[in-house]
């Protein structure tokens, strides 16, 4: 069974991009542990042989394609609108480097 | 009392000009205004564009849609052009939509008439509509209880007539599970019948949009208009499929149910006799049961809570404070606005699953956990085509609970359990509906859930039909 320490539940936070105050990261880690212990229910499975299930339906085989044909999109500023920040036709963020 | 009216009714009526698109949205916009303080179903109600639309409808020369003058509740999942979509978060909480969800064009191409935004736990993750950053709404059949969720939004505003239809999305049971819980129809359709495009995306390969109605002919009409090829989403069905409608009053004589005994052994006495009741119900209508093997589906919320949660943390790694909704205050560089964005936005459940579904996926992990679910997924669609090669149709309960009190169930594991029988059709895509079976000794409802194989969704509702022809359920209200 896979253990969830502190160092793993920070690992996570990394990962997933989101800060966790050490109160939560003790809750998590609690939880997670608890979650992860019943799905390792699915061990006991036997699944030699058995295929990945890339589609839920057999009609579903194949992925669809269109003509590369440009088709109706957005306006610039429709998107822009829903940032946060925007500034001189951009989304604004904190400087990089 | 046009509120009380089913929309196919309403929709008859508009068209027949016995009553106007105006006087229906009147009626319903008063009914929110008089219980939705009580009940938190809607965030908010679109009141001009709603009454606009009506009299565009009422002044109407040529024949009207299939769903003339119907108001129609919209999860806040669900995106309508010019119109906040939060998703129940504060990370959305400022988001207006640029572009309509294709349902949303397809209702109002048959003059529906979209009346507000409903109620959703955060992201659709929960079975109870608490864990919505605008408050938790109420079951109105006890307002100290939970409608279910994750669309009990949408349930409750049916269940309480300040809809006559509404859509959710269900992604684990998130309209089945609310519709039991408020005694109302909630359909899960096929996954592929109806697009996903603007639907915010939780786990793309469980996800599908369903309605809420207080009967089977309302699930059929509204399902009907929503059933059609959408080339923006590729998971989308291209060919045409049967529609429910003509099917409602095909005979059920000679038609063989499933029942999965012994995954239901441990059912609550109240819900196993109501079940059985049910059984009775379609015995008398000339159907047989027999018992199958779904002994799979003891693995449906372990597979599920790997699955879903793996789909969810890339699906919500678009939210991030660049590109839409809420950015921190406090973020001064790059790596923060992420950060800060993501842990101030968003609330537990939701880092939970976020972090949950990272983990299944991570170097070392993903062989065990992601990738084993994703064999015993494909088991599990096999066992159920097994299962229909002996039974036209599977009869299930909805929910192991009845509606519980709000804030009763504090552990995340014990609330994913509330979702036993209906992931199931989520993991192998397949149409089933919640349709009100009776009630529980509190008068609180319980559902009766019906399972269908792949794209068969015309034969569920046949089923849900007759079988409300039988009982009536559905004529009971919270009104009182």
């Amino acid at each position: 069974m896979s253990e969830i320490t502190l160092e793993s539940i920070e690992h996570l936070s990394l990962l997933s991009r989101i800060a966790l105050t050490e109160e939560q990261k003790k809750q998590f880690a609690q939880d997670m542990q608890d979650i992860v212990s019943y799905v390792d229910l699915l061990q006991e499975v036997e699944v030699d042989g058995t295929p990945l299930c890339h589609n839920v339906l057999d009609t579903l085989l194949h992925t669809p394609q269109r003509e590369d044909i440009v088709g109706e999109t957005l306006e610039r500023s429709d998107f822009l609108n829903s940032a946060p920040k925007q500034v001189a036709g951009l989304v604004e963020v904190p400087t990089i480097l | 009392m046009t509120y009380k009216l089913p929309a196919h009714e309403i929709a008859d009526k508009v068209r027949k000009k016995e009553l106007s698109a105006k006087e229906v949205t009147l009626s319903f916009l008063a009914q929110i205004e008089e219980k939705n303080p009580s009940l938190n179903a809607f965030l908010r109600t679109h009141n001009e564009k709603a009454l606009d639309k009506a009299k565009k409808i009422d002044s109407k020369k040529e024949p009207l849609g299939r769903l003339a003058g119907v108001p129609i509740a919209i999860k806040d999942n669900i995106n309508i052009t010019g119109e906040l979509t939060t998703c129940g978060s504060k990370i959305l909480s400022n988001f207006k939509a640029p572009f309509n969800a294709t349902v949303i064009d397809l209702l109002e191409k048959e003059d529906a008439i979209i009346i507000g935004k409903t109620n959703l736990d955060e992201f659709a993750m929960g079975s109870s509509t608490e864990h919505s950053a605008f408050g938790p709404t109420k079951n109105p059949w006890n307002l100290h209880t939970s409608p279910g969720g994750s669309s009990g939004g949408s349930a409750a505003a049916v269940a309480a007539r300040l809809a006559p239809l509404a859509l959710g999305s269900d992604t684990g049971g998130s309209v089945r599970q609310p519709g039991a819980l408020c005694g109302i129809y909630g359909s899960k359709p096929s996954y592929g019948r109806i697009s996903r495009y603007g639907l915010v995306a939780f786990g793309s390969s469980f996800d599908q949009i369903g309605p809420f109605a207080h009967s089977a002919k309302d699930i059929a009409l509204i399902t009907d208009v929503m059933s059609k090829h959408c080339p923006k989403d590729s998971t989308s069905i291209s060919f045409d499929l049967e529609p429910l409608t003509p099917h409602l009053e095909d005979s059920l004589q000679e038609k063989t149910f499933g029942v999965p005994w012994q995954f239901i052994e441990n059912l609550e006495e109240e819900f196993a006799t109501s079940f059985k009741e049910s059984l009775k119900v379609f015995e008398s209508l000339g159907a047989k049961i027999v018992d199958i093997d779904l002994s799979l589906l003891k693995y449906s919320i372990s597979m599920y809570y790997i699955l879903s949660t793996a789909e969810a943390s890339t699906n919500l790694a678009r939210f991030d404070g660049i590109r839409y909704g809420y950015r921190s205050e406090k973020a001064d560089s790059l790596n923060d606005v992420y950060y800060l964005s993501r842990e101030e936005g968003m609330q537990d459940e939701v880092k939970r699953r976020i972090m949950l579904g990272t983990f299944v996926l991570s170097a070392g992990y993903q062989d065990a956990y992601y990738k084993k679910a994703q064999k015993v997924r494909t088991l599990l669609i096999e066992q159920y085509k097994r299962a229909f090669e002996k039974c036209g149709l599977i009869l299930m309960p909805t929910s192991p609970y009845k509606a519980f009190e709000i804030g009763s169930i504090k552990d995340p594991l014990q609330m994913y359990l509330a979702d036993i029988y209906t992931i199931g059709a989520n993991l192998a895509g397949l149409p089933a509906m919640s349709v009100p079976s009776g009630f529980t000794s509190e008068k609180l409802p319980i559902g009766l859930q019906i399972v269908g194989p792949h794209l068969k969704d015309e034969k569920v509702c046949n089923a849900a039909f007759l079988f409300e022809k039988e009982t009536g359920y559905n004529t009971h209200t919270p009104l009182g």
